[in-house]
């Protein structure tokens, strides 16, 4: 089947007379403003009611828990929760813990007065979007506007290059957030508010998917660092696969296999020539290169023997080998007999007939469909570069991304969004500003969703990865739900209207909050800049950003009607968004019709 | 054109969800939207006519069993844990060869009042030292690794049920446990009931909100079905929708009896004697503790493990008391296998093979063990323990004695359960 370069479905056919006379229209820029500031006028009070919304139940008092898995976003210190159990294995606490991530909306409003001016506007009538939306979602997050418009120009196998060698890309913008972010890994929080922001202000979309890619193969977790004030341990160890994530794959297992996080991770640290761990030459092999049922008991314990040696000492951040500790003697290991060491045995992994196959059936299912084997024929051009090109992973991946079956219709909205496709995903195409509180929520959303960074469920990783199926689940599908009706509300300005009208006339951090904030909200800003002057402009930006103008006539008829008429599900509040030309629509119908774009089951879907 | 899938291959491809209308039986679909009307009026559910329930507590990880149910009296284990052996003194004795990890002291009313029974020597033949494959094995029956169902997802699915409860069955976390999936069964998961809530619009009215759920539900109703997991997305909405209401309604109606410990575990617990105390129709609960892999530091991790395990069963049994809602309830733990029996140098133990499990309620035949001790004179070659009772005639005993169902036809053959007998036959 290589119906490659058919769109699914019909696409939308482009207004007559509009799409081609856009002109770039940039909304005046907004002043920035210190975050510090912001976070310290936050106020919970405007958002009360909201907070405890409960559409089934009379009863608004309810205190919403904060407790989860994850740590307080308040504390310095990692919950006892997290940090005391020493888990390698098992959903663990995370899989059990009371959160309410779903359920928690005030935070952060005054951060949200101020929003990212939108970009240029689309290209709304190209014909391979959908084949550049499809890639920019496996091989990253998702477009945001201005992804889009770049990516449309460079045509698909232009992007398949530049996503691919994003060496030269400048991420300066990235590193500037970063800065800004200012963490200092003293709190587990830090470690999921600097990757988000990596996935999501990236100009190297590529780069952070691999790098998420490989932290659920070589997984490691925070959960077991041996003790505190390590927590940076797991920074560097996603610093190390993002450096290696498209080299030699020998490379990349040699420095996963003396990874500090990694030797604490699979108790590495501990083995010893005299009293070898088995734990890490297991999984070495059953995991992270070669796969099941390729080896012996006799090869785990002898593989463990040649593995030892490495440790990190008391006190220290980076890995050393101690002579002493390491097995001198004689081992046989994958049919090879001699004093074998790391060297030898990252050697005989990286050169195993299986591993080939093994890597490519991980990469398959993660970036192009669930279900294959890693024996499937579909596979054998990726397992061929491994093997002609010295095992690089680069290779592999041109492999992937340029086979047909890559753009096939198997292959489009094949896969359930992960956690951090999706968060991450929202936030792009909609150009959500992301104060540290917001990342924060967004990490507890991921949980209930399934996904907390830096703590996969175990050794395997995260199972959606390889079967995406696992993804779904009505407790994800509630939390994605109750997301996009938060994302709505930031985008329209409705709990922003409340804040503003208990706070009107204050001066918060250096700016004064005033009605024309909530004008000026993200929404209104996007309809002047892309210049849309109907409803049937709206719903074709939107559908076009999020869902590749895949959808089909009698779904858009019903989008279309909740935009004008909205569906009951809201109430008409007087509030309107000027189009762009003199029309109006109301705010509220625009925010219904915007929430049920995200949850649709097409945007579920990666 | 045709393709040759295992059905594990399908399952997980969606290829068995691809046709809601195909696929599900209509049982099913009436099933759903009979949730839905009801769901409207916010009603609490009568149970049906076989409301014996079971709950499942995974200690993921591999559970070391000889530091959990100690052999006292055998030298041999003294001799292969010289720094984790726990002293007789410190143990809670159960009988002249057996001791309880102190740890577990929470546990000993149960026992005491014979509401707990232990099954030792559990594990099956060819052990798999895979966490991964041995956690299939347990969960899917297939001691090859090649199922695709869970056992307890197939019961779920061959359950007849006309008023459409959408917790029949609730795995408690964030994804659904493999022991629960079933093709044509949607098993709600709820990680609490506050999380559990959709949220309406910030500014409309909540009786606006039936409006918006309607809407949305056409949305994947309409859903093209050829399209990869539409079944299932759609089965997912609507339970999520019907459950949501149900749950919001429990939650408030719902008081616990006891203070439940303040652990992942507990409160997970408490989410599952929510739904049997405000009759949810549940048959089949779901919970997953995990960090049982000790291969380093056992003597620290297991016993804070172990001990948030009895604390939260004995809450959670007696929040049941509480309620009156005990009698109808078994709880039953278990683990892809326990560890060598020798410790290792990093004061851990490797990963082993067979290993005790528990069996909790008020109709269990408790205060005694069940089943063979392994044999710590006679390991395999690589120094593990050689499994005694197989631990699908510890399914067999739960799905027969118990659940009212066959277990010939969901295990795929006949287990004996004389060794396993810790329900009353014809129960």
């Amino acid at each position: 089947m290589t119906n490659a370069q058919q769109p699914p479905y019909p696409p939308i056919p482009p207004r007559p007379g509009n799409a081609g006379n856009r002109t770039a229209r940039m909304p005046a820029p907004q002043t920035p403003t210190p975050q510090q500031s912001y976070l310290a006028a936050q106020s919970g009070q405007a958002t009360a009611n909201y907070e405890n919304y409960d559409p089934y139940s009379t009863d608004t008092t309810q205190v919403i828990r904060r407790g989860s898995a994850l740590p307080a976003p308040e504390t310095g210190e990692p919950k006892p929760g997290i940090s005391r159990r020493s888990v390698v294995i098992g959903a663990a606490a995370g899989a059990v813990a009371v959160g309410a991530a779903g359920a928690g909306i005030g935070f952060a409003l005054p951060q949200l007065l101020h929003h990212t001016a939108p970009s240029a506007p689309l290209n709304l009538s190209s014909s391979n979007e959908w084949q550049i939306n499809h890639l920019l979602r496996r091989a990253g997050f998702g477009p945001s506007p201005s992804d889009l418009n770049t990516y449309l120009s460079a045509g698909v196998s232009g992007s398949i290059d530049r996503l691919l060698n994003y060496g030269n890309i400048d991420n300066s913008a990235l590193e500037q957030k970063l800065n800004a972010l200012g963490n200092s890994f003293a709190k587990v929080a830090d470690l999921f508010t600097w990757f988000l922001t990596r996935m999501i202000y990236t100009a190297r979309p590529f780069e952070e998917k691999m790098t998420l890619f490989w932290h659920g193969v070589l997984t490691s977790s925070v959960t077991k660092l041996g003790g505190k004030g390590r927590l940076g341990w797991m920074i560097n160890q996603n610093e190390l696969l993002r450096s290696k994530a498209l080299g030699r794959f020998d490379d990349l297992i040699l420095a996963i296999s003396t990874d500090p996080a990694m030797l604490y991770w699979l108790d590495g640290h501990a083995s010893t020539g005299r009293n070898p761990n088995e734990n890490y030459a297991r999984e070495l092999m059953e995991l992270f290169t070669m796969g099941i049922n390729t080896y012996t008991q006799d090869d785990v314990h002898n593989g463990a023997l040649a593995l030892t040696g490495w440790t990190v000492p008391r006190g220290q951040d980076t890995s050393v080998f101690i002579p002493s500790h390491h097995y001198d003697g004689t081992v046989t290991y994958l049919g090879e007999t001699g004093q074998l060491g790391l060297n030898d045995v990252v050697r005989l992994v990286c050169s195993h007939p299986t591993t080939g196959g093994h890597i490519a059936w991980r990469m398959w299912n993660f970036f192009v469909y669930d279900g294959v084997s890693a024996s499937d024929p579909v596979l054998k051009p990726m397992i061929d570069a491994y093997y002609s090109s010295n095992h690089s992973i680069a290779a592999m991946v041109k492999a992937m991304f340029t086979s047909p079956e890559f753009f096939s219709q198997k292959a489009y909205r094949a896969r359930v969004k992960s956690p951090a496709e999706y968060v991450v995903g929202v936030v792009r195409a909609l150009g959500i500003p992301t104060p540290t509180l917001a990342l924060e929520y967004m990490a507890r959303a991921m949980a209930s969703m399934g996904q907390i960074l830096f703590d996969p469920p175990n050794v395997a990783g995260w199972v959606g990865d390889a079967y995406s199926s696992n993804w779904v689940s009505t407790q994800a599908w509630i939390t994605r739900v109750n997301l996009n009706n938060l994302v709505v509300g930031w985008m329209t300005g409705a709990p922003l209207r409340a804040y503003v009208a208990q706070n009107n006339g204050k001066t918060v951090g250096s700016q004064q909050v005033s009605q024309a904030a909530v004008s000026a909200s993200l929404i209104q800003q996007t309809i002047n800049a892309q210049n849309l002057r109907s409803a049937q402009d709206v719903l074709k930006y939107f559908t076009t950003l999020l869902l590749d103008n895949q959808i089909t006539p009698d779904r858009q008829a019903q989008l279309l009607s909740t935009l004008t008429n909205g569906d009951g599900g809201v109430v008409d509040d007087g509030t309107t968004l000027a189009l762009v030309g003199g029309g109006t629509l109301k705010t509220a119908y625009v925010r219904e019709a915007l929430y049920l774009m995200l949850s649709l089951p097409e945007y579920q879907m990666n | 054109m045709p393709i040759q899938l295992t059905r594990r291959a399908m399952i997980r491809d969606g290829l068995l969800s691809v046709s809601a209308g195909m696929i599900m039986p209509s049982i099913f679909a009436r099933a759903v939207q009979a949730a839905r009307n009801a769901a409207h009026d916010g009603s609490t559910w009568a149970q049906q006519q076989q409301n014996t329930i079971l709950i499942v507590v995974q200690m993921a990880g591999g559970n070391d069993g000889l530091n959990t149910i100690v052999p006292y009296t055998d030298s041999a284990y003294y001799q292969a844990r010289p720094t984790l052996a726990i002293p007789h003194s410190q143990l809670i004795t159960l009988n002249d060869r057996i001791g309880m990890a102190p740890s577990l002291k929470a546990l000993q009313p149960l026992w005491t009042a014979k509401k707990m029974a232990i099954v030792e020597g559990v594990g099956y033949p060819n052990p798999n030292l895979s966490h991964f494959a041995s956690m299939d094995i347990w969960q899917t029956l297939d001691l090859n690794g090649q199922g695709a169902s869970g056992w307890l997802g197939k019961y779920v699915a061959g359950l007849v049920d006309n008023q459409g409860h959408p917790f029949q069955s609730l795995a408690v976390g964030q994804t659904l446990p493999m022991a629960l999936q079933a093709i044509n069964a949607p098993v709600p998961v709820v990680q609490s009931a506050q999380s559990y809530r959709l949220e309406g619009d910030p500014t409309a009215p909540i009786s606006a909100a039936e409006a918006r759920i309607q809407a949305l539900l056409k949305l994947y109703n309409t859903y093209p079905q050829s399209a990869p997991y539409a079944a299932l997305l759609d089965a997912t909405a609507q339970n999520a929708v019907s459950g949501s209401k149900q749950l919001a309604v429990a939650a408030s109606a719902y008081k616990p009896g006891v203070t439940y410990p303040d652990t992942g575990l507990a409160k997970g617990l408490q989410v599952l004697a929510e739904a049997i105390v405000q009759n949810l129709g549940l048959r089949v609960g779901y919970v997953t503790q995990g960090g049982y892999d000790s291969h380093a530091d056992q003597e620290h991790s297991q016993p804070m493990l172990l001990q948030e395990l009895a604390e939260a069963i004995s809450a959670f049994y007696n929040d049941l008391v509480a309620h009156n809602a005990s009698h109808n309830v078994v709880i039953m733990t278990w683990s892809e296998f326990g560890r060598r029996v020798e410790e290792n140098a990093s004061g851990g133990t490797d990963h082993g093979t067979a290993a005790p499990l528990f069996v909790f309620g008020d109709q269990v035949m408790g205060g005694t063990t069940y089943g063979e001790p392994a044999d710590l004179n006679n390991l395999d070659p690589y120094g593990n323990l050689k499994f005694t009772t197989d631990f699908r005639s510890v399914y067999a005993t739960v799905l027969d004695r118990w659940l009212g169902a066959s277990s010939k036809g969901i295990l795929g053959g006949s287990f004996t359960e004389s060794t396993t007998g810790f329900l009353p036959a014809g129960g």
